[in-house]
């Protein structure tokens, strides 16, 4: 476990100097932040503002929802609704992309023959790759999402919604435990494609795809099953943590210790 | 001298081209063994087989008495290899890259230091070690590749053209440093198109074109035009 922690330690030191790619990282959280926050005080400012409510249920009735609820409620589950499912796309999206990308930097800078030399098993060392791809988005998603969450619950719009929302144990553990979980799961498969491609381009093209799809699949369903309790929450984070580690298993078997 | 690493019968594929077939050899200690031929001859393949990061399709290596491919999770550390490109991490420094292989082998940071200490004074990189290596020059990345290369204390060292991007001052150091390490007990290889390197710093040199072709004891004064291996050369790929 300690070379694995190494490997984790050295591969967020780099990530660390990728100032740009940290830039980018934080400016995405933090736009998809802003922007859902706004949407909500806006959406509280205007439940005084008759004109302003009449806007708004023009608005829904014309976007078809405000399906049995106030134009109001409508407007506001549109935007949990969205800001969850992105924002628990948002990690493993990042952590697929930092990991599969860190094998690929291995294989540019040529250090693969190195790293093969030490007494470090192939499952080690992708484990540690993943871990260590984990560590700066989570940290991220933490701070962002934790206080966008707590915002956001004080606004009396929330109100309704506090069962699918920052209220509900269930949304904590889908935010704290089911993210990460499935960024382990979608990153354990970006990591096993970039070690059996051969060349820069074929992992690209493949992780974008199974990255893309998977990330986006388990951030909705995250999202959409919180109001299924936290049982339910704590089993899809169990599951996607022990089907990464099956993904990582399987992969580290099929990627020989061959280098052709 | 005892054989430290020892081939036999070695045959490699890479699909259905075969690039060696029928390879024996031995390298003892205190010896520095040159492997010369032209590309795609399996130079570089034979290199890679013996320290255990490709297998061989048919035969059998041992290298301090271990099967080649079972070197790096039995006993580890035995082998130092320097490889034409440095294989450092741009973004960490000198002695972040050393600290982490060396961490890899469990050895502590003050371990590192410690071990290392002579050889980066020798090599004049003790100053830099805390910059980034991606602001480095190749020869030095290089020269930093050789302190990792010796950090364990290895029995066996591998290098594949270890000058290929070194001027002549930094390439000829990097020879040297191979010779003397011949001269002090380790088995040494050197994969190379240096003729020249090859004639004064070797004890054989061996020709490699998916077969053994020739084995060559290099003559004691190299001559500038290196007329014997070149002529083996322009024979054995005739």
């Amino acid at each position: 476990m300690k070379r694995v922690m190494l490997v984790a330690k050295t591969e967020m030191l780099e990530q660390r100097r990728q100032v740009s790619m940290l830039g980018v990282m934080l400016a995405n959280y933090l736009l998809w932040n802003v922007a859902f926050l706004a949407v909500l005080v806006t959406l509280n400012a205007s439940r005084d503002n008759p004109q302003a409510m009449a806007l708004i249920t023009s608005q829904a009735l014309s976007l078809g929802i405000c399906d049995g609820e106030s134009a109001l409620n409508g407007m506001v589950r549109l935007s949990n609704s969205t800001f969850g499912a992105v924002m628990f796309t948002t990690m493993p999206l990042f952590v697929a992309i930092l990991s599969g990308y860190s094998v690929l930097n291995d294989r540019q800078n040529s250090t693969i023959p190195f790293l093969m030399l030490a007494p470090l098993s192939r499952y080690q060392l992708v484990l540690g790759k993943l871990l260590g791809a984990m560590g700066i988005p989570y940290a991220m998603h933490v701070v962002c999402v934790g206080v966008t969450t707590m915002i956001a619950g004080k606004m009396a719009v929330m109100e309704p919604f506090q069962a699918q929302f920052g209220g509900s144990p269930a949304w904590w553990v889908a935010f704290l435990l089911g993210t990460p979980a499935s960024g382990f799961l979608v990153g354990s498969l970006g990591t096993v494609i970039s070690g059996l491609s051969k060349d820069v381009r074929t992992s690209m093209q493949y992780t974008s795809f199974a990255i893309g799809i998977l990330s986006l699949a388990f951030g909705h369903i995250l999202f959409d099953r919180i109001t299924s309790g936290v049982g339910v929450q704590l089993g899809f984070a169990i599951g996607a943590v022990l089907g990464g580690i099956v993904i990582l298993f399987v992969g580290s078997k099929i990627i020989s210790r061959d280098l052709a | 001298m005892s054989a430290r690493i020892e081939i036999k019968g070695v045959a490699r594929k890479f699909g259905s081209n075969e690039v060696l077939r029928g390879v024996d050899l031995s390298v003892s200690a205190g010896e520095l063994l040159g492997i010369v031929g032209p590309n795609g001859g399996g130079k570089s393949t034979l290199l890679m087989l013996m320290a255990g990061l490709l297998r061989p399709t048919s035969g059998t290596i041992t290298v301090c008495g271990i099967a080649a491919e079972r070197l790096a999770l039995e006993s580890a550390g035995k082998v130092g290899l320097v490889l034409a490109k440095p294989g450092l991490y741009p973004l960490l420094t000198g002695w972040e890259n050393l600290i982490y292989f060396g961490g890899l082998y469990g050895l502590s940071d003050a371990d590192v230091r410690k071990g290392a200490a002579e050889s980066l004074q020798r090599f004049d990189l003790m100053e830099h070690m805390d910059k980034r290596t991606s602001g480095w020059s190749t020869g030095m990345q290089q020269k930093l590749s050789l302190v990792r290369a010796l950090l364990l204390k290895p029995e066996v060292l591998l290098f594949d053209e270890p000058a290929a991007n070194l001027d002549p001052v930094a390439a000829d150091m990097m020879y040297q440093e191979l010779r003397s390490r011949a001269e002090a007990g380790l088995a040494c290889v050197l994969v190379t198109h240096d003729l020249h390197a090859a004639q004064r710093y070797c004890d054989r040199v061996v020709f490699v074109q998916v077969q053994i072709q020739r084995e060559v004891k290099p003559q004691a004064q190299a001559t500038p035009e290196d007329a014997q291996l070149l002529s083996v050369w322009k024979e054995v790929v005739a």
